[in-house]
């Protein structure tokens, strides 16, 4: 039962919320000297910039993207293999049933957190300065954050499979890796393909970020465009990036239904 | 005869307050079929998962063959319980896995890891485990997948898992417990049975008192972590089950009235 003073309260605080978060509002526009004229302003020259500059997508030299889309898919498809094989051993020695040991399982949690946390831009950034312009840089933040990511995911899936199972295989004396074999390993394995086609559209997608800092595939021919100011040659491949996305979404969608 | 399992002042206290069992003395003989019976947080799963150490004792001995439970290192723990089976209320299984997968799991005890993990069982444990399932009437069902299967099917894959470890033992934790009064009269028939016919000594916790005096050779009255009653069926009057439900009594006979019309 609430008492009338609790709900005053409630309210009260819920009022002071509000107040607070109004007061952020003003000062961040303040602060950042945000012109509404300008935002209203910038629509036409935006919506001109589109239908002149940007489109109709320029359709002749379509297959001169064939190379960077395949760059991109394998890519993408190279990133997906090794970021999961990576996850696979962290997730396993950061899982509680699977853990030889929790400080194991600690310091694991620790630095994949930590991994995890950089955004595969910076990661990019930092990886183009060392090996230079090209698809490395692109490759191998990807398998960096990827692992960080999958690693998380599939340590968390493994934790929520149900414990019967393992505790019946406890029970009738098998060990530590026969446990993992028969009793984890057959309920785990739709949450790890769930989530490894999930870190492959996640890759296609970062190409096109990835481009952006010069690091390879289907993205670098957005930058190159732009760069070149051919703008309907940009939207091109902006529009051969949303169809394969939409593609591999589908696709990734169809494997899942089948396989759970 | 001498007793198989020796179970001494086992005591388990759960945190500071709960204490589950308050000195448990029991002594089970070969070819034993012992009921445990008791209301409802008496103990009796605790007693169960303290015989092959799911859960640790805080406090006495248990003797197996000979071999002490309470003390035992990793390597023995495994060896023990590989000779003790165990059947669950939620039956266990592996749901993605095959029915004679979840058989074969039976084996996995006494095999050597490399074995184990990449499931190199003997031609003689596949046989034996469709034998097993043929014997339980699952025979149909021996490739189906674990989840596609009734209640009562799953549990009577359970036993079968439970066979297949060839125990001395069997522990059974209110395995009929989820289940209606028709399958869960085939599976105690099968249980029973089964457990005469290879010599194997038998504990099932039991909430139906009648379905307890229908199939045990001895019965084991439990009530706040305490041993009331040790006795023969025929010893179990009407006043000494009131005095271990006492101010639980509807627990009863819940469902265990129905086995009898099923029959
Ligand atoms: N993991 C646990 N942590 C804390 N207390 C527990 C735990 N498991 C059991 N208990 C407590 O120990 C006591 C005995 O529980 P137990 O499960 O052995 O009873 P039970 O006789 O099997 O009951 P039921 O018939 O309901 O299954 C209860 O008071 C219960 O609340
Ligand atoms: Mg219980």
């Amino acid at each position: 039962m609430q008492t009338a003073a609790a709900v005053t309260q409630k309210k009260l605080k819920r009022n002071v919320s509000l107040a607070f978060f109004a007061a952020a509002v003003v000062f961040s526009l303040w602060y950042i000297n945000f012109s509404f004229s300008e935002f209203i302003g910038g629509i036409p020259i935006f919506m001109n910039f589109l239908f002149t500059d940007f489109l109709p997508p320029k359709a002749s030299d379509l297959p001169t993207y064939f190379g960077p889309v395949l760059d991109t898919l394998a890519y993408g498809v190279v990133a997906t293999v090794l970021a999961s094989v990576i996850g696979l051993v962290f997730g396993f020695l950061m899982a509680r049933q699977t853990t030889p040991h929790p400080v194991i399982r600690t310091v694991m949690r620790g630095f994949i957190s930590l991994l995890r946390n950089i955004p595969f831009l910076v990661w990019a950034s930092i990886l183009v300065v060392i090996f230079g312009v090209g698809s490395m840089p692109g490759i191998f933040s990807l398998i960096l954050f990827g692992s960080g990511f999958l690693a998380r995911v599939y340590a968390e899936a493994i934790e929520e499979i149900d414990s019967h199972a393992t505790e019946a295989l406890d029970a009738m004396g098998a060990g530590y890796l026969q446990k993992i074999k028969h009793a984890i390993i057959p309920q785990f394995v739709p949450g790890y393909i769930s989530w490894t086609l999930f870190m492959f559209e996640l890759s296609i997608r970062a190409s096109a970020i990835l481009g952006l800092v010069g690091a390879g595939g289907i993205g670098s021919q957005i930058k190159l465009t732009m760069d070149l100011f051919q703008y309907n040659r940009t939207s091109t491949v902006i529009c051969i990036l949303i169809v394969m996305i939409l593609v591999i979404e589908f696709m990734t969608k169809r494997i899942r239904e089948r396989l759970i | 005869m001498k007793p198989m399992l020796q179970i001494h002042g086992l005591k388990k206290q759960y945190g500071t307050s709960t204490v589950a069992l308050n000195g448990i003395d029991l002594e089970v003989h070969p070819n034993e079929f012992i009921a445990v019976i008791g209301p409802s947080g008496a103990g009796k799963s605790t007693l169960l998962r303290c015989i092959n150490r799911l859960i640790d004792p805080t406090a006495g001995s248990i003797a197996f063959l000979d071999q002490e439970i309470v003390g035992a290192n990793k390597k023995q723990l495994r060896q023990i319980r590989s000779q003790i089976g165990m059947i669950f209320q939620h039956y266990n299984l592996v749901d993605r896995l095959s029915v004679l997968e979840n058989v074969l799991h039976g084996r996995l005890g006494q095999m050597s890891a490399f074995n184990g993990v990449f499931s190199r069982y003997s031609e003689a444990d596949k046989l034996q485990a469709i034998a097993l399932l043929q014997k339980l009437g699952l025979e149909e069902q021996v490739y189906k997948r674990a989840d596609e299967l009734s209640g009562g099917q799953k549990q009577r894959v359970g036993i079968c898992r439970a066979l297949a470890q060839k125990p001395e033992l069997i522990l059974a934790d209110e395995p009929i417990a989820s289940l209606d009064p028709n399958s869960s009269k085939v599976v105690m028939d099968s249980l029973y049975a089964n457990c005469k016919e290879q010599g194997i000594a038998c504990l099932v916790n039991l909430h139906q008192v009648d379905v307890a005096k229908r199939y045990a050779t001895r019965i084991v009255g439990i009530k706040s972590g305490r041993v009331v009653f040790d006795g023969s069926p025929e010893e179990l009057t009407e006043r000494m089950t009131q005095h271990i439900y006492e101010g639980k009594e509807h627990q009863m006979f819940q469902n265990g009235s129905a086995i009898e019309q099923a029959v």
